[in-house]
């Protein structure tokens, strides 16, 4: 094995580069939605709890593996997990650290390319004088959706995603210090600078001025009324688990790669704990004060709660920017889909330098092969992302690898860290080379709460029943009724609950049936593949040992 | 906005502020390899 002399060049780049794998998209998109759906400040205490009983122990967990691992020369999960898990086919684990960043990065790269199109527009002033129909049909044709077509082709957005993804492959073939590092350094200051400029003039609205209708504090009020009865419902809690697993990238193996170039005694504990609440702070502070306060000033509650997605950031925020005058229009967004794209990109960064390890480390490849090999694979995986996203295969990408597998790996990991490797000694782990003492309880925390709550989210997603019921689940399975699973839940995503058509072809053209079975088998495929990778590139090293 | 939303506002970005901007200038103040740690003094 090539040993790697890869290092970080300072510490606040460091930790500028692991919040900026945390902060991304769903910090400013997700967030906002997932709140609206769940009751708004009903949300924020099982978020809050989850951060502190999962999050923060997830992340000293990925630290400490990744640093373990990274000893021992292994920079992405196959190997570390090997270390941690003491056996042979816990590596196998370890592919979900590489597939998972294979599979998100290459739909995650077309929405992050959205955002690079969009300040090309907000600067060249595309959207003056439009109104909210032209603005929501403008996103439809940048992607060509909603026009029948089977395939959706559209330049632009191919040109911006192809400039998107060479962007990524240049940064990370300039290697860690001078690719990544600098990236972050650049791009996280430059989003807190963006998303403090809006929050400001978010909440500065007020109902009579600059056309809004509504004070803009009204939207505010709504994500933070506390409702303390949602506490005992567990779709909200399950909804803040899922949202706190989501933000802080964990399960991904991209923190235990960025890690794994760390000394043997440099510290985890502080580093974890300042980019985790460096996350929650973007999050929170930033990311609850954006979107909400300024759709509710212009487009009042029942249409948010009616029409909150991801899509709304494009769809709707160019119109409400125009209210503004032409510069404050063009200036907002600028910021806005500025700041979404240095979300973006320092998040996509983080899901390529895993892959490129793992090229680097067990197959010889250099720095610059690997990066090129990186971008080869990505331009494959991610056509289906964009000329089928209106057939599913985006979705599909997205439930599969940048849900169902990100649970899966945490679980398997923090039962290997805590149970397997054991609690003792990765204690020990985190606590090597400590600038905070880590408070006792979160020992007890590692070895069974927090394997705990992974697999309550785990077996959440797999049984989620209908509208989130589980009272009236259960109802339904106690009174002979069976049990009705969600169209979202894995069970139900794998029995096709929710679509109608099964025949896979009509009139010789295929049906979405056909293209969501396809796009599994695809992302089955890829896992299978890196599983044979990783088999050949140990035997590679058993041969030569 | 009601004064329980102020207060649960407030609050959670006063901690969250709080923790986040102790920690970085903990970070800021101790460079990697250059201190030492709670283990060792």
């Amino acid at each position: 094995m090539v040993q790697t002399n890869e290092r970080w060049g300072s510490r606040v780049g460091l930790i500028l580069a692991m919040a900026g794998n945390a902060v991304g998209l769903g910090n400013f998109l997700r967030f906002p939605a997932q709140a609206v759906q769940n009751g708004g400040g009903a949300f924020i205490i099982p978020y809050l709890v989850s951060f502190l009983l999962m999050g923060i122990p997830l992340l000293w967990i990925e630290w400490a593996v990744g640093r373990h691992g990274g000893q021992f020369g292994h920079h992405s999960a196959p190997g570390m997990m090997e270390r941690i898990g003491r056996g042979r086919a816990w590596k196998y684990v370890g592919v979900f650290g590489i597939f998972t960043n294979l599979a998100v990065a290459a739909y995650y790269a077309y929405i992050e390319s959205w955002t690079l199109g969009y300040v090309w527009y907000s600067l060249t002033g595309a959207f003056a004088g439009q109104s909210a129909e032209q603005v929501s049909h403008f996103f439809s044709a940048y992607l060509n959706i909603g026009s029948g077509h089977f395939l959706n082709i559209s330049g632009p957005a191919i040109l911006f995603f192809l400039i998107t993804i060479s962007i990524n492959i240049y940064i990370l073939s300039r290697g860690l210090a001078k690719g990544v590092e600098i990236a972050s350094k650049i791009g996280m200051p430059l989003l807190l600078v963006f998303g403090a400029f809006l929050a400001i003039r978010a909440l500065t609205l007020n109902a009579g001025e600059a056309g809004a209708v509504n004070n803009a504090l009204d939207g505010l009020n709504f994500l933070w009324q506390p409702q303390f009865d949602s506490l005992t419902n567990p779709k909200v809690w399950l909804a803040a688990a899922g949202q706190i697993f989501f933000t802080l990238s964990v399960g991904m193996g991209t923190i235990q790669c960025y890690a794994a170039y760390l000394r043997e005694k440099d510290d985890i504990a502080l580093n974890a704990a300042t980019a985790g609440w460096m996350n929650e702070f973007v999050e929170v502070i930033l990311g609850g004060s954006i979107i909400i306060p300024i759709a509710v000033a212009y487009l009042g509650l029942p249409w948010i709660q009616a029409n909150v997605g991801f899509e709304m950031g494009f769809r709707t925020m160019p119109t409400l920017f125009q209210n503004w005058g032409p510069f404050l229009a063009a200036a907002a967004g600028v910021a806005w889909f500025g700041l979404l794209f240095f979300a973006g990109i320092t998040s996509s960064l983080a899901m390529g330098q895993p892959v490129m390890a793992f090229l680097q480390d067990e197959f010889n490849l250099s720095r610059k092969r690997s990066a090129l090999t990186l971008g080869g694979i990505l331009l494959m995986l991610s056509a289906p992302c964009l000329l089928l996203y209106e057939m599913g295969a985006f979705g599909e990408y997205d439930y599969w690898a940048g849900t169902f597998s990100l649970v899966a790996f945490a679980l398997l990991e923090s039962i290997a860290f805590a149970w397997v490797f054991g609690i003792d000694k990765g204690w020990e782990e985190i606590n090597r080379g400590a600038d905070i003492k880590v408070p006792h309880f979160f020992k007890f925390v590692i070895k069974y709460v927090t394997p705990l709550f992974l697999l309550a989210v785990f077996v959440g997603s797999l049984l989620k029943p209908e509208a989130g019921n589980w009272a009236a689940a259960f109802g339904s399975l106690f009174s002979g009724g069976g049990w009705p699973f969600a169209a979202d839940s894995v069970i139900g995503t794998v029995l096709n609950v929710g679509i109608a058509e099964k025949r896979w072809f009509i009139d010789g053209m295929p049906t979405q049936i056909f293209i969501l079975n396809m796009t599994r088998l695809l992302l089955l495929s890829t896992f299978i593949i890196i599983g044979v990778a990783v088999y050949a590139a140990w035997r590679r090293k058993g041969a030569k040992a | 906005m009601s004064t329980s939303a102020w207060i649960m506002m407030l609050t959670t970005w006063a901690i969250v502020a709080c923790f986040c901007i102790h920690f970085f200038i903990k970070v800021v103040r101790t460079p990697q390899g250059k201190k030492h740690s709670v283990k060792d003094a």
